[in-house]
């Protein structure tokens, strides 16, 4: 994980929890409980009370945009570098999109008020959570241009390339419903996509099992708002 | 549920092998609607769909319909 190598975090713990100093920490270490969530777990739902802040130590959570139909298309994916429901800590007392566990992980939660009290009484967690929401608007704005602009085939591209930075291993237990929803394509159109990728010899790809063979190419073939958000994130984590 | 398979005859020939789980005949014809409007709404300068159609079979290689992309727009 280059991430990790980059600033010297050690794999399997939350990056901004590992940025905080032990003053800071020990405000939140009492009320931090690790949960394993499993596979398509809902979060949080849009709209709703915000009861939890999560801080993912592994696995990947996306965050979607919800619509009137209950269609979702995404708008963030979360791993081991971010939280969830970090505004919660400003008071903000709603969710504004629907957090889904994307690939099984486990993550530390803080009951929102906890988190709130530790960040009105530290200044540290104040300021990292308020840069740390301008990393993740810089990922929402990335991710609304990539929706409007980009060919479904270099977002899927895109889409594999992020999920195997948060995942350990290169077979992915991506669903087909998963990136379709990602994508905002039907499922059968993910299997045409995802072929086209395989007949390249880029990955394998069997009911919603991606494999990545050959990361490389795979890096050419998509569009630049990988390269861009991971840029951003390498520079606040190596600057933090 | 019934697995159903999606392949697409025309231009760029698609053979599911996959195929997909969906509780009747409505939801197969929806996902082929659906498929065949990704697949024009992916390639906007191509005209001509007329000779494009997706195939439906199931799990017996039975034919179950076939739709025409001129059906989906």
């Amino acid at each position: 994980m280059v991430h990790a190598e980059n600033n010297g975090t050690p794999n399997g713990r939350n990056w901004l929890l590992a940025l905080l100093p032990p003053a800071d920490l020990a405000l939140l270490s009492p009320y931090l409980k690790d949960v394993t969530v499993k596979q398509g777990a809902l979060l949080q739902e849009a709209g709703e009370p915000i009861d939890f802040v999560y801080f993912p130590h592994s696995g990947m959570i996306s965050v979607l945009a919800v619509m009137q139909s209950g269609n979702g298309i995404e708008t963030a994916t979360i791993g081991r570098e971010g939280a969830v429901n970090a505004l919660a800590g400003f008071g903000v007392p709603n969710a504004a999109g629907r957090a889904v566990q994307q690939i099984e992980g486990t993550s530390s939660r803080i009951a929102a008020s906890h988190f709130r009290t530790a960040v009105n009484d530290s200044a540290g967690i104040r300021d990292l959570i308020a840069r740390y929401t301008d990393l993740k608007m810089t990922q929402i704005l990335q991710s609304a241009g990539c929706n409007a602009l980009h060919s479904v085939q270099a977002r899927l591209c895109r889409w594999l390339l992020q999920t195997r930075d948060r995942a350990d291993s290169d077979t992915l237990a991506l669903t087909q419903e998963f990136l379709s929803e990602m994508l905002g394509v039907n499922r059968t159109t993910v299997t045409v996509l995802a072929r086209a990728l395989q007949d390249e010899g880029l990955i394998n790809y069997r009911r919603g099992k991606v494999a990545l063979i050959d990361r490389p190419r795979l890096e050419k073939r998509v569009c630049e708002c990988y390269a861009a958000v991971r840029r951003k994130t390498d520079v606040f984590f190596s600057t933090n | 549920m019934i697995r159903y398979f999606f392949s697409i005859i025309g231009g760029r020939p698609f053979n599911d092998i996959d195929g997909l789980e969906l509780p009747d005949i409505e939801a197969a014809r929806a996902e082929a609607i659906g498929l065949a409007r990704d697949l024009m709404r992916m390639e906007p300068e191509r005209q001509d769909w007329s000779s494009w159609s997706i195939h439906v079979t199931d799990e017996k290689h039975q034919e179950i319909f076939d739709l025409d992309f001129s059906e989906a727009v």
